[in-house]
C-alpha cells in the first residue's frame, strides 16, 4: 500500500474544558478524498486547523505528506491547498487579481498564472466575469472561486472545509460535480468535511464519522455502512418459527433479529451469513432467498451518532 | 522572502486602490494629495517652509495616513476573514509582517513625500516671483526621517494592536485617540511648563524652538529623536510578530 499522504496518532485539542478532538487516529492514502462527516460542533474544523498547523495539539501527533505539523507547519503549507471555514477572498479586488495573488505567492510564473486563472475559471463557468469585483457575487460564485483558489497551484493535498455550506441545492450539486471532476482530473488527495451525507456518498473514497471530537467509523463508504451495526440481510422462506428465531438469538450468532410472518430481518455480529443458514435449515426451516440489505450512509451516520449519544448519556 | 514581501505589498496597494471606507480608494487619495499637498502649502505661504511647525506638520501626515490603512490592513483583514487564509498559506510570519508593514509605510510615507513635492512645487508657482523657494536642506533631510520613523513606528503601533482586536473600528479609534491625546498633552504640557517658568526663560525656549531652523545642534536633536523611534520601532516589530505567530498557531491551553 502507497504510504498515506495523512496520518494522525491519538490527535487530541482542547480548548479550556470542551475536549474539541480526542484520540483522532486516522490515516489517508493518496489520491483518495476523504471526507469528515460530522454533526455542528463535532470538531471537523478544528481538525483541519491541526492538520495546517494553525493549531498546536493538547496530545498525540498529525504528519502531512511526512512532515510534522507541530514541528514543519511551514512545509505542510507548503504543499497545501485551502478553503477553510470563510472563503478567505479579497472582496475589493477582482475574481483575477484574487487568483493571481495567490499564484504569485506560490510563487508562479506570469505565464502559468495566466493559463491557470483561464483553465481553472473556465471550468468553473466564471471566466467571462473574471474582471468583477467579488464583493458583488453570490455565495456560490465565492465558493468556486474559493475551491478554484485552493487548487491554483496544483497542490498534493487540498483541505475543505465545508465548500458547499451555505449554497442552494442546485449550486452545491454543481460544486460537487466540478470538485469531484477538478479531483480526478488534477490527482491530489483531498480532505473534506461536511455535515452533507450526500456530499460524502457522491464524492468521497473514504469517509469517518466524528461526534464530540471522537472518530466512531472510518473506512470507505461500504465499510462504514456496514460497520454501523453490521451487515444486515433478509431471509425469507417456511418454518422460520419463533422457537427458531429464539435459537438465533441464544446462539450469539447475529446482534440484533426481527421476525415477522416467515422473514427475518437480520444484523450480523461476529458470524457469517452461512453459518446462519446451516442453523435454519438444521432447526427444519425451509430457504427461498436471502437478500444483503444496504443500510444507507444516513442510516449508517444515524446509528452510530445516535449510539453515541446514547453512551453517553449513560456514562455521564 | 524578498519576493514574497513584493507579493503582499503589492497586494495590500491593490486593496488601497480599490477601497472605501477608512482606507484607501482612488478618489479618496486623489482628495488627500491635493489638500496636504496643494491647498495647505498655498495657504501658509513659504514661511512655512522654514517654520520648525512644518516639522510637526509633516509628522503629523504620515500617522493620519497610516492609522487608517494599518487598521485596515490587519485587523480589517481579521474582520473580514481573510487572514486566516493568508497564515494557511506557506509564507512566512516575517514575509506576512514585514509585506504587509512595507506596504501600509510606502502608502502613508510615500503619499506624505508625494505631497511635500507637489507643495513645494505649489509654494514656488504661487509665491516664487522669479526665484526659486527651497527649504532648508538640512530641514528637508530632518522632515524626511521623521516623516518616515513617524510612519514606521505609527505603522507598528498599529500591527501590535490589530493582531488580536477584533474589529477594524477599534484599532481605528484607540490609534486616533491616542495620537490626539499625544499632540494636545505635548502642546498643553508645554504650555504649562512655560506658564511656571519665569517669563524671561521661556522666552528663550520659544526662541530656540522658532529660530531652530538655524540652530547648529538641530540635526543632532533630529538624529536622536530618530534613534529613539527607530528603537521604539524595533521592539515593536518583535512583539508584532511574536503576537502574528501566537495567532497563527494558537499554543495548547
Ligand atoms: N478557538 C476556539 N476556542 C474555544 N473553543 C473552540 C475553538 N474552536 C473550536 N472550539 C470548540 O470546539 C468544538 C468543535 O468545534 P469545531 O469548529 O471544530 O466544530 P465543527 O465540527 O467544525 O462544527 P461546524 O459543523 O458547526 O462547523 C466546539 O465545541 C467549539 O466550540
Ligand atoms: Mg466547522
Amino acid at each position: 500500500m502507497p504510504e498515506a499522504v495523512i496520518v494522525t496518532e491519538k490527535l487530541s485539542r482542547n480548548f479550556g474544558g470542551v475536549r474539541a478532538v480526542q484520540n483522532l487516529s486516522l490515516e489517508i492514502p493518496p489520491g483518495s478524498i476523504f471526507g469528515l462527516l460530522g454533526p455542528n460542533g463535532s470538531g471537523k474544523t478544528t481538525t483541519v486547523r491541526l492538520l495546517l498547523g494553525l493549531l498546536q495539539p493538547s496530545s498525540g501527533c498529525a504528519r502531512v505528506l511526512g512532515f510534522d505539523t507541530r514541528t514543519d507547519a511551514d512545509r505542510v503549507r507548503q504543499a497545501s491547498g485551502v478553503l477553510l471555514e470563510h472563503d478567505g477572498l479579497y472582496e475589493r479586488l477582482t475574481a483575477e487579481d484574487n487568483l493571481d495573488f495567490y499564484g504569485r505567492l506560490w510563487r508562479l510564473s506570469d505565464r502559468e498564472r495566466r493559463k491557470r486563472t483561464q483553465e481553472l475559471l473556465t471550468d468553473i463557468g466564471l471566466w467571462e466575469r473574471r474582471r468583477e469585483k467579488i464583493a458583488t457575487w453570490s455565495k456560490g460564485m465565492k465558493q468556486k472561486l474559493a475551491v478554484a483558489r485552493a487548487l491554483f497551484h496544483r497542490p498534493r493535498v487540498v483541505f475543505l472545509d465545508e465548500p458547499t455550506a451555505g449554497l442552494d441545492p442546485i449550486a452545491a450539486v454543481a460544486l460537487r460535480d466540478e470538485l469531484g471532476e477538478l479531483a480526478r482530473k488534477e490527482g491530489v488527495t483531498i480532505f473534506l468535511n461536511t455535515h452533507y451525507l450526500a456530499e460524502a456518498e457522491k464524492l468521497c473514497s473514504l469517509v469517518g464519522i466524528i461526534q464530540s471530537g471522537r472518530l466512531l467509523a472510518v473506512g470507505t463508504m461500504e465499510q462504514v455502512r456496514c460497520g454501523a451495526g453490521g451487515p444486515r440481510f433478509r431471509i425469507t422462506g417456511t418454518g422460520l418459527t419463533e422457537d427458531t428465531i429464539a435459537g438465533l438469538r441464544n446462539g450469539g450468532l447475529a446482534a440484533e433479529i426481527h421476525g415477522v410472518d416467515n422473514e427475518i430481518l437480520i444484523s450480523l455480529q461476529t458470524g457469517e451469513i452461512e453459518d446462519v443458514v446451516a442453523y435454519l435449515v438444521r432447526a427444519g426451516a425451509k430457504i427461498r432467498e436471502v437478500r444483503k440489505q444496504e443500510a444507507s450512509l444516513e442510516e449508517a451516520f444515524l446509528s452510530l451518532v445516535e449510539g453515541d449519544e446514547s453512551c453517553s448519556s449513560i456514562s455521564a | 522572502m524578498f519576493f514574497d514581501i513584493c507579493v503582499i505589498a503589492r497586494k495590500e496597494w491593490k486593496e488601497y486602490l480599490t477601497g472605501q471606507g477608512l482606507k484607501g480608494g482612488a478618489l479618496n487619495i486623489v482628495v488627500l494629495v491635493v489638500v496636504f499637498g496643494i491647498f495647505l502649502p498655498a495657504q501658509f505661504g513659504p514661511t512655512f517652509m522654514k517654520s520648525p511647525i512644518n516639522l510637526l506638520f509633516w509628522a503629523w501626515v504620515p500617522a493620519f495616513l497610516v492609522i487608517a490603512a494599518v487598521a485596515d490592513s490587519f485587523a480589517g483583514e481579521k474582520e473580514r476573514r481573510t487572514l486566516e487564509t493568508l497564515l494557511a498559506s506557506r509564507l512566512s510570519d516575517r514575509a506576512i509582517l514585514i509585506g504587509k508593514l512595507a506596504g501600509i509605510i510606502s502608502y502613508g510615507w510615500g503619499l506624505t513625500v508625494v505631497c511635500l513635492l507637489l507643495g513645494l512645487i505649489s509654494t514656488n508657482v504661487i509665491y516664487a516671483r522669479g526665484r526659486l523657494l527651497l527649504p532648508p536642506l538640512d530641514m528637508s533631510l530632518a522632515i524626511l526621517t521623521l516623516s518616515f520613523l513617524v510612519a514606521h513606528l505609527t505603522a507598528e503601533i498599529g500591527a501590535v494592536l490589530s493582531v488580536k482586536a477584533t474589529s477594524m473600528r477599534q484599532v481605528y479609534q484607540t490609534m486616533s485617540l491616542t495620537w490626539m491625546a499625544l499632540i494636545f498633552g505635548v502642546s498643553y504640557g508645554a504650555k504649562a511648563i512655560l506658564g511656571f517658568l519665569d517669563k524671561e526663560t521661556a522666552a528663550a525656549i520659544v526662541n530656540w524652538f522658532v529660530t531652530m531652523g538655524a540652530a547648529e545642534n538641530r540635526l543632532s536633536l533630529v538624529g536622536g529623536v530618530s534613534l529613539v523611534l527607530a528603537g521604539a520601532g524595533l521592539l515593536l516589530f518583535q512583539l508584532a510578530e511574536n503576537r502574528l505567530k501566537w495567532i497563527r498557531c494558537v499554543p495548547a491551553s
